[in-house]
């Protein structure tokens, strides 16, 4: 038996089933559990091959393989990448299973969810986009001089560094440091690079600032005011914005004093 | 006055302004400035109440000339009053945008003095933001009823989106409501500016959206609905916004009932279905008073009103067609053509749910491959049983 190593990006894994296809007998394998394995078996690393060699073979072989030219191939590729950030390691299964069901029925068959395995694939991308859509809204920055923010996010899955560049997007010219509680790391951008350290220090200057902002104070009072005690909808509230999401926020308490 | 108590009362009078969408086009480049423009929205918070708070939605000033019956900031009303400078809203901003608390600023404002000197104060607020913090993110303000041509113009160029309060569907309902403003030539007129000043070069993109008072004037569903359709036919509306009218103490509407809570969620269904799925005004059906009925579904009302145009066949029928049953929306409807296209054929209610559809009620108004789904017999006296049962009460042993 043979292995096809893969890394975890879209092309490397769609590489690697096509060439599964063009072997008999293999095993596709993430090079992140490459030190799992209990016996060495031959193995063949998709990244050293050229897409167009491979293509070529499985075209002569098998025809050609008409959704790659497709306009929804790169929303593909974007979901492909981001399920390789979720937390759960059997996504694997799931993105080496809607790459053969692609090639099997049609890119359209998966990304109109019609097998089992393509909505739990879709499940999954899902979760990772819903994870970094709201630490994008719900992180709160505290700036610590005229241009450097710090922040605290609370993520679910591997996303940390695609939040943070969303944050130098937004602000150009500052240097951003996000702090991330629940995986105990930092990701910091000195406008030059950017960086994965640990975050002791500078949790503390951001909650020292935080207390004693004045704009944080604003915000507490401003927030209380667009309440509409007549509306009140504690279904509707813990679904947008459930628990988990709460964090250390200021909200947290005053949902807590109107919805418990 | 503080900083704290101006926000206290300015950001508690714009609460009821409704507009939690920051999705624009159009864009603000201003090199190395902050903040940026999706096409989607993003959340900061929800207060208890399930709104999504995603702007810092305040009042100018809350000191006003107007008479707006159901108004807590209107001019008789014996209220705490306040101003923000523009130097210290546009600073206040800032900060809450650089901590991340909001996604863009919605600027509103009672008649301070003049229409004019109003919309200047709001205007020098955004060119501060914009030019001074150089800020390319969200701004949405509101334009005053009978505002000159030339601020209009300008905040068109200034914001991402603009607005004016339709708040009744006609003259004759404004009149229930206010004694000076004219719906069409204060209201109407502005919404005919922008829409032709969105083509010009400064302002192009710029969107603009109404809002309605639910229930101030006596208005029902059926007139709201009217006036809608036409509005996003004749001035090209991104959106509409409803809010239900709840009764002010010292207003002159302090005894009229509050409007019924389930009509604003039927008329956000009612706005969807006319924007999104195609609907036409006359489409709808309502109750002996004109409004939705407020016990099923707006779509699944229409459908049942229509019965001879069902079954539709999933696998052959338009796009158009597919909208139209009930418990198929754009995307569902999107992803059966898609696969169609590709020759694969739904072939169970199974596979439909898979794909997205609301099997419970999709099933009674199609087919597959020719076989009937459900029996529409079935529905219906499902859906009198439940209104029967609307007028039981429970008996007690005491």
């Amino acid at each position: 038996m043979q292995q096809i190593l893969y890394s975890p990006h879209a092309s490397s894994v769609i590489k690697a089933v096509l060439l599964a296809r063009l072997t008999d007998d293999y095993e596709l394998k993430n090079k992140d559990h490459e030190e799992d394995c209990l016996f060495d078996y031959p193995q063949i690393d998709a990244d050293s091959i050229s897409s167009k060699d491979i293509y070529q073979k499985y075209r002569q072989q098998f025809g050609e393989i008409i959704w790659l030219k497709d306009t929804n191939f790169s929303i593909f590729k974007q979901q492909i990448n981001m399920v390789f950030r979720h937390s759960k390691p059997d996504k694997h299964i799931f993105i080496e299973g809607v790459v053969k069901e692609s090639l099997d029925n049609s890119l359209q068959f998966v990304l109109a969810k019609a097998t089992d395995l393509s909505r739990k694939f879709n499940n999954y991308y899902n979760s990772v986009a819903s994870d970094i859509h709201a630490n994008k809204g719900f992180c709160r920055l505290q700036p610590v001089d005229s241009a450097f923010l710090i922040g605290k996010i609370n993520t679910e899955h591997n996303t940390g560094d695609l939040i943070l560049r969303y944050f130098i997007q937004r602000f150009p010219q500052y240097k951003i440091a996000l702090i991330d509680k629940r995986k105990n790391l930092a990701f910091v951008f000195d406008l030059y690079q950017l960086s994965i350290t640990s975050p002791d220090n500078l949790e503390k200057a951001s909650t020292i600032m935080s207390e004693n902002d004045i704009y944080t104070q604003y915000w507490h009072t401003y927030f209380e005011t667009q309440y509409i005690p007549e509306k009140k909808n504690t279904k509707l509230a813990l679904k947008h914005f459930p628990k988990k999401r709460w964090n250390d926020m200021f909200e947290a308490d005053f949902l807590r004093k109107h919805l418990e | 006055m503080e900083i704290t108590e101006k926000l206290k009362i300015l950001g508690n009078a714009a609460k009821y302004d409704i507009c939690a969408s920051t999705a624009t086009n159009k864009k603000h480049d201003i090199s190395g400035g902050i903040g940026e423009v999706f096409q989607h929205t993003i959340c900061h918070s929800f207060t208890p109440d399930g709104r999504c708070v995603n702007l810092l939605k305040v009042l100018m000033s809350n000191e006003c000339q107007g008479d707006c019956f159901y108004c807590p900031s209107r001019s008789t009303m014996d209220i705490p009053r306040t101003s923000f400078t523009p130097e210290e809203l546009s600073k206040l901003f800032i900060e809450f945008f650089k901590r991340n608390f909001v996604e863009g600023l919605f600027l509103s404002s009672g008649i301070k003095f003049n229409t004019s000197q109003t919309m200047e104060d709001m205007l020098k607020t955004c060119e501060i933001i914009r030019y001074s913090y150089q800020y390319n993110g969200y701004i949405h303000m509101k334009i005053l009823p009978n505002s000159p041509y030339s601020y209009v113009e300008r905040a068109c160029q200034l914001a991402n989106r603009v607005s004016i309060n339709a708040e009744v569907p006609s003259q004759e309902h404004m009149g229930k409501i206010s004694k000076f403003k004219h719906w069409e030539r204060d209201i109407l007129q502005r919404m005919d500016w922008i829409k032709n000043l969105s083509d010009k070069k400064n302002s192009k993109n710029i969107s603009q959206s109404t809002q309605f008072i639910v229930g101030a004037a006596s208005e029902n569903d059926n007139s709201i609905i009217q006036a809608m359709n036409r509005l996003y036919k004749t001035y090209s509306l991104t959106r509409t916004y409803f809010s239900t009218f709840v009764p002010i103490k010292d207003t002159p509407l302090e005894n009229q009932p509050a409007a019924e809570s389930t009509r604003e969620g039927k008329l956000y269904q009612a706005d969807f279905l006319l924007r999104i799925y195609k609907f036409k005004a006359s489409d709808f059906v309502f109750n002996t008073n004109g409004n939705l009925p407020s016990d099923i579904d707006v779509k699944l009302a229409i459908s049942l009103h229509n019965l001879q145009d069902f079954p539709k066949e999933v696998n052959n029928c338009s796009y158009s067609d597919l909208i139209k049953i009930p418990g198929i929306g754009p995307l569902t409807a999107q992803r059966i053509m898609t696969l169609r296209k590709n020759n694969i054929k739904i072939d169970s209610l199974a596979q439909l749910k898979k794909i997205g559809a609301q099997i419970k009620n999709a099933q009674f108004f199609l087919t597959i491959n020719g076989r009937l789904q459900g029996n529409i017999t079935f529905l219906l006296s499902k859906i009198e049983l439940e209104r029967e049962r609307k007028h039981y009460k429970q008996l007690t042993l005491f």
